[in-house]
C-alpha cells in the first residue's frame, strides 16, 4: 500500500483534464441538461487539432487556436441536427460522432497527420509547450511527498491553473442570467421559448463552451500521456460522466472533487486488490478496479443521485 | 371482476407463450442445423464446376452487409423493444451479447456439442434478462428513477460487466468451433455454411419475434405497453410483467446474436458485444427508436452500408465511421427514424 | 365588464369568423392535419384588442392545437395570421403587422404575444424568484459575453427583481419566492406560470386553461387578475371550460368544435346558440349545458 501513489494521482494532470472535460460537461449536463455522451470525442479533437498543428511545424497558440476551433466546429457539428430533437438524440449522436472521430484518427487513411492507430508520440509535439517552462535547468524536483520532473511540475500548474479558470468562469456563468436561460432549457425548453428566448442558440453556446473545456482537456491529457486515439474512447466519456455525478452535477467544485475522488479511488483499489485478493493475476488488477468504478456509479445514481456536493431537495424534486 | 379474470388468464399464457417461443427457437436451430450435411454435398459440386470464377467484389460485400445486417438485427431488437416498453437506452446491451458469446464458449469449453452450447446461452441470456429486470430495473421503475438515470446505471452495469467478463474470459481471443470454414461459390458471390445456418436462424428468430408482436395476445399487450404504458395498465395489462418478458427475451436474443457473431467471425472476445453496441443504437435509431421493426431494417441499413462502403472508401477500416456519419445525416433529415412516427409536441 | 363591451365590439356580426374593429391577431384558413385527423380548420379568425375573448369547444376541439399554431409552437399545413402588435406606450394606430408563419416561438413571445400551457410548466429546480426572473425581456445579462462582467447587467436584475416582487406581491406568492417552483401545488403553479409570462410585459396573453385545477377561492382572484390584464391594456384569450367563468369575464366568445369555429357573440347569447349545444351534447339533447344560475 502506498499513499504516495495515490497523492500523486491527485494532482497529476492527468486528474487536471478530466477535471476539465467534467466541467465542460458540467456545463453541457448540469447546467443546461444536454445529454453529451461525447465528451472524450471533444477531447480527442482538442489533442488532435494541438498536436498535428504542433507537429506540422505550428505554433503552440495556433495549436491551441486550432483546437478550440476544431471543438467548435464539432459542437456545431453535432447541434445543428439535434439540439432541436429530443434529449436522448442528442445522446445518440454525440457517442456515434465521437467514436467517428476516434474511428477516423485511428485509420491508416489519414496516418500521415493522426499517426493511425499508434497516434502521435510525445516528442512530435510536446516541444514548445515545455520549452516555455520556467522552471530550469530541467531536473527532478520535490516537494513535499511529490517528486516530478519539472516539465511535470510545469504542466501540473499549468493544468490546474486551466482548472481553476473553468470553475470560475461556471461559478460566474451559473449565477448569471445566461445561466438561468440555461437552467430554464434544463427545466423544460418549451417553457423557455414561451418567454422569448431562443433555445436553440443557448443550447448551442453550452455544447460549444463545454466542449472548448474538453478539448482544452484533451490538449493537458496528451501533453501528460500521448495522443492515443482509443484512450479516448466512449468509455472515457463515461468516467467523466462518472466524476461529474460522483462530485454532484451544476455545483461549482463538484467536476474537480469528483475527477480527484476517481482517479484516487481508481488507484486505491488497485492497490488494495492484490492484497485483498492473492489469487487475482496481475492483468486482472485494472478490469477489476474498473469493474467497480462502474458499480459505484450505479450505487450512486441509486442511492445518492445528487453526488457528494450536491443539493438533495432539487433531486427529489425531479418529477 | 373482470379484470382479475383476465389478469389470471394472462398468467398462465405467460410461461406458455415463453416455452413456446423458445421451442420455436431451438427448433429452429435444430432444424437447420441438419442442413449443412446437405449444403456441402451441394456445394461441393457447385465448387466444382465453378472452380476459379472470380467473385464479383460488390455482390460479395452486398451479402456481406446483410448477412451482417441480419446479425445485426438479432442483436439489437432487444434493444428496440426495452427502448419501447421503458424509454431505457441500455447501454449495457452490447455486454447482453457478449454474454451470450461467453456462455456458449463456457459450455464448449466444458465439452458441450456447439448446438448445446448455444442453447445453454440462450438460456443463460434469459436468465440474466431476468435478473436483472428483477433485481435492478424494476426496483429502479419502482423508484420513479427517470428513464435519464436510469441510462446512467446502464453505462456503470456496461462498465462492470466488460471488465468481469474480461476477468472471466480472459483478454485473448477465443473461438466457438475449430472447424475450418468452407466457402461455396454460388455465381458471383461465395458464403460459408456455417454463415448460411446464422442467416436462417436469425430470419426464424426474427420471423419469431414477429410472429410475438403481431399474433399473440403477449405481444399486442408488449406494443400497447410501447404505446402508451399508463393506458395499457388502465386496460388491465401488468406493465411490469410484460416488461419482465421484454428483459427475458432482449436477453435471449442478444445472447443468440452473441454466438452467431462469434461464428460469423470466427472469433470472440471480452468487447464483441461492446465493439458493435453503437452499431446496434445506430440501427435502431436509424429504423425509428421504439418501433418494433425499426431495429430490423435499421440493422440491415448498417450492415449492407458498411460492408459496401469498403468498396469505395480510401482504407476499410472506416467503415464504421461512415456509419456514424450516416446515423447523424439521417437524423437531421429525417430525426424519427425511417419507420417512426412525429411525436407529439407540448 | 359589461361598460366597455358595447364600445368594442359594436356592430360585430356575431357569425364565425366576424370582423373586428381592431383586431390584434388575424388568422386565415389555418388548417392541421394529424395522420388522418383535421385537427384544426380555421377559415377567418379575429381577436380584437384590449378585450377578453373566451376560447371554448368540447375536448379535443383543437383549441390547444390552435394555441400553439398561433404561437408557432406547431406548423399549420396551410394558412397564415398576422400579429397587430403597438409597441408598449404608443398610440393604438401605431400598429405594426408581423406575419407569424415562419416565426419561431421565441419571436412570437418577444413580438409581444406571450402563452401558457394547458399543464403547467413551472421551472421545477428553480426558486420562484428566478422563473419570474426568466419571463424578463431585455436582459443583457443573457448575452454570454456580457453575462461575464456583472457589472453589466447589475442594474437590470435590480430592476426585474423589483417587478417581480409587485407582481408577486399581486399573485400571492410573495412569501415563496425564495421556495423551488417544483414545491408549490398545482394552484400556484399556474399562478405563477401567468405571472411569469406578465412579466414580458406582453401586449396580448393567451392562457390555455388558467383555471384547471385551481380552487374556487383561487379562482376567484385568478378572474380578478385576468380583469386587472385587460384595464391595464392587455389583450387576452383564454380557453376554458367552466361556463360560468366564461360569462363572467369575457367580452366576446368563440366556440370551437372538430377543428373549426362554429359561432361566435356575445357570452350569453353563444351559449343559447343551438349549433353550440348540440357540439357539446350531440343533437338530441333536452337539457340546457349553459343555463344560467
Ligand atoms: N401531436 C398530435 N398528434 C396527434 N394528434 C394530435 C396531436 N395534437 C393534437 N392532436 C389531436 O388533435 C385534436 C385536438 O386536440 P387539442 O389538444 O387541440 O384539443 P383541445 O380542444 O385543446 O381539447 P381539451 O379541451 O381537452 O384540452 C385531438 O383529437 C387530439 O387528439
Ligand atoms: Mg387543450
Amino acid at each position: 500500500m502506498d499513499i504516495n501513489d495515490i497523492l500523486q494521482i491527485i494532482v497529476s494532470p492527468t486528474t487536471a483534464a478530466f477535471a476539465l472535460a467534467a466541467i465542460g460537461l458540467n456545463f453541457h449536463y448540469g447546467l443546461t441538461g444536454l445529454l453529451n455522451m461525447g465528451q472524450a470525442g471533444f477531447m480527442l479533437i482538442g489533442m488532435y487539432g494541438y498536436a498535428i498543428t504542433v507537429s506540422q511545424g505550428g505554433s503552440m497558440w495556433l495549436g491551441i487556436l486550432i483546437s478550440f476551433v476544431g471543438a467548435i466546429l464539432f459542437a456545431l457539428f453535432l447541434g445543428w441536427p439535434t439540439l432541436r430533437l429530443r434529449g436522448d438524440y442528442l445522446a445518440i449522436v454525440t457517442i456515434a460522432a465521437a467514436e467517428m472521430v476516434r474511428l477516423i484518427g485511428r485509420s491508416q487513411w489519414l496516418k500521415e497527420w493522426t499517426g493511425g492507430n499508434t497516434g502521435l508520440r510525445g516528442n512530435q509535439f510536446k516541444g514548445p509547450f515545455e520549452n516555455l517552462s520556467p522552471f530550469q535547468p530541467a531536473r527532478i524536483v520535490e516537494i513535499g511527498p511529490f517528486s516530478f520532473h519539472t516539465t511535470i511540475w510545469w504542466l501540473m500548474l499549468v493544468g490546474w491553473v486551466a482548472v481553476a479558470v473553468a470553475a470560475g468562469l461556471f461559478w460566474r456563468l451559473n449565477k448569471s442570467p445566461w445561466g438561468r436561460v440555461l437552467k430554464g432549457v434544463r427545466e423544460d425548453e418549451d417553457a423557455v421559448r414561451s418567454l422569448g428566448k431562443s433555445v436553440y442558440s443557448f443550447k448551442m453556446q453550452a455544447l460549444i463552451i463545454g466542449g472548448v473545456l474538453g478539448a482544452a482537456g484533451g490538449v493537458i491529457w496528451a501533453h501528460g500521456n500521448a495522443v492515443q486515439p482509443d484512450s479516448m474512447g466512449r468509455v472515457t466519456t463515461f468516467w467523466i460522466w462518472t466524476m461529474l455525478l460522483l462530485g454532484g452535477a451544476a455545483t461549482v467544485l463538484g467536476p474537480i472533487l469528483g475527477s480527484v475522488l476517481f482517479w484516487a479511488m481508481f488507484v486505491f483499489i488497485k492497490q488494495l486488490a492484490p492484497l485483498v485478493l492473492p489469487n487475482l493475476a496481475p492483468q486482472q488488477i485494472e478490469p477489476l478496479a474498473l469493474a467497480f468504478v462502474g458499480i459505484g456509479l450505479i450505487l450512486l445514481i441509486v442511492f445518492r443521485p445528487q453526488g457528494i456536493l450536491g443539493d438533495k431537495r432539487e433531486i427529489s424534486l425531479n418529477v | 371482476m373482470r379484470n382479475a379474470n383476465h389478469a389470471g388468464q394472462k398468467a398462465r399464457h405467460f410461461p406458455l407463450r415463453i416455452a413456446l417461443l423458445s421451442t420455436l427457437t431451438v427448433a429452429a436451430i435444430t432444424v437447420i442445423s441438419a442442413v449443412p450435411a446437405q449444403a456441402s454435398q451441394l456445394a461441393t459440386e457447385v465448387a466444382d464446376t465453378s472452380g476459379g470464377t472470380e467473385t464479383n467484389l460488390l455482390l460479395q460485400n452486398l451479402l456481406n452487409g446483410i448477412t451482417f445486417g441480419l446479425l445485426l438485427a438479432l442483436a439489437s431488437v432487444g434493444l428496440s423493444l426495452i427502448y419501447a416498453t421503458t424509454g431505457l437506452s441500455n447501454f449495457a446491451h452490447g455486454e447482453q451479447v457478449t454474454f451470450g458469446a461467453a456462455a456458449a464458449f463456457a459450455a464448449v469449453t466444458a465439452g458441450a456439442p456447439l448446438l448445446l452450447a448455444a442453447v445453454i446461452a440462450v438460456a443463460a441470456g434469459g436468465a440474466s434478462g431476468w435478473l436483472q429486470d428483477t433485481v435492478l430495473w424494476s426496483q429502479l421503475r419502482k423508484r420513479r428513477i427517470a428513464p435519464m438515470q436510469q441510462m446512467i446505471v446502464s453505462i456503470g452495469l456496461a462498465l462492470a460487466a466488460v471488465n468481469l467478463l474480461q476477468i472471466w474470459m480472459g483478454a485473448q481471443r477465443v473461438r466457438l468451433s475449430t472447424s475450418i470454414e468452407v466457402r461455396y461459390e454460388f455465381g458471383p458471390v461465395s458464403i460459408g455454411p456455417q454463415t448460411m445456418i446464422s442467416m436462417a436462424v436469425c430470419i426464424v428468430a426474427l420471423g419469431a419475434v414477429g410472429f410475438f408482436l403481431q399474433r399473440t395476445r403477449l405481444g399486442r399487450a408488449t406494443r400497447a405497453v410501447s404505446d402508451n404504458p399508463a393506458l395499457a395498465s388502465a386496460t388491465g395489462i401488468s406493465v411490469n410483467r410484460v416488461i419482465r418478458i421484454v428483459w427475458i427475451m432482449s436477453g435471449s436474443l442478444a445472447a443468440l446474436g452473441g454466438v452467431l457473431l462469434a461464428l460469423y467471425e470466427n472469433t470472440s472476445d471480452f468487447s464483441a458485444g461492446a465493439r458493435i453496441l453503437l452499431l446496434m443504437f445506430a440501427a435502431v435509431t436509424l429504423g425509428g427508436l421504439g418501433h418494433p421493426f425499426g431495429a430490423l431494417v435499421g440493422s440491415l441499413v448498417v450492415g449492407v452500408v458498411a460492408e459496401v462502403s469498403t468498396v469505395f472508401l480510401p482504407t476499410p477500416d472506416l467503415k464504421y465511421a461512415i456509419v456514424m456519419g450516416m446515423l447523424i445525416l439521417t437524423l437531421l433529415v429525417r430525426p424519427q427514424g425511417l419507420l417512426g412516427r412525429k411525436e407529439r409536441v407540448g | 365588464m359589461s361598460d366597455t363591451k358595447p364600445n368594442l365590439f359594436e356592430g360585430v356580426e356575431a357569425t364565425p369568423g366576424a370582423a373586428k374593429p381592431d383586431p390584434i391577431i388575424v388568422a386565415d384558413g389555418i388548417t392541421r392535419q394529424f395522420g388522418g385527423l383535421t385537427a384544426v380548420d380555421v377559415k377567418h379568425f379575429e381577436a380584437q384588442r384590449h378585450a377578453i375573448t373566451a376560447l371554448i369547444g368540447p375536448n379535443g376541439a383543437g383549441k390547444s392545437t390552435f394555441f400553439n399554431l398561433l404561437t408557432s409552437f406547431d406548423t399549420p399545413n396551410s394558412g397564415s395570421a398576422q400579429f397587430n402588435a403597438v409597441e408598449p406606450g404608443m398610440p393604438d394606430s401605431d400598429v405594426r403587422t408581423i406575419d407569424l408563419g415562419g416565426m419561431s416561438s421565441a419571436n412570437v413571445a418577444r413580438a409581444g404575444m406571450v402563452r401558457t400551457f394547458q399543464l403547467t410548466k413551472a421551472l421545477n429546480r428553480m426558486s420562484v424568484m428566478e422563473n419570474m426572473r426568466l419571463g424578463a425581456q431585455h436582459q443583457s445579462g443573457e448575452n454570454v459575453l456580457n453575462a461575464m462582467l456583472a457589472p453589466l447587467w447589475r442594474k437590470r436584475e435590480q430592476e426585474i427583481t423589483e417587478q417581480a416582487e409587485s407582481l408577486l406581491e399581486r399573485f400571492k406568492l410573495l412569501d415563496k419566492q425564495d421556495d423551488y417552483a417544483g414545491s408549490l401545488s398545482g394552484g400556484q403553479r399556474k399562478l405563477l406560470e401567468m405571472a411569469r409570462a406578465l412579466m414580458s410585459k406582453p401586449s396580448m396573453i393567451m392562457l390555455d386553461e388558467p383555471m384547471a385545477g385551481v380552487n374556487p377561492a383561487l379562482t376567484e382572484s385568478l378572474l380578478d387578475h385576468i380583469v386587472g390584464l385587460k384595464e391595464d391594456g392587455v389583450t387576452v384569450l383564454f380557453v376554458e371550460h367552466d361556463m360560468h367563468m366564461v360569462r363572467r369575464i369575457s367580452d366576446w366568445v368563440v366556440v370551437m368544435a372538430e377543428g373549426k369555429i362554429i359561432a361566435e357573440g356575445d357570452p350569453h347569447e353563444v351559449m343559447a346558440n343551438q349549433a353550440v349545444q348540440d357540439a357539446y351534447l350531440g343533437s338530441h339533447h333536452d337539457t340546457n349545458l349553459f343555463e344560467e344560475r
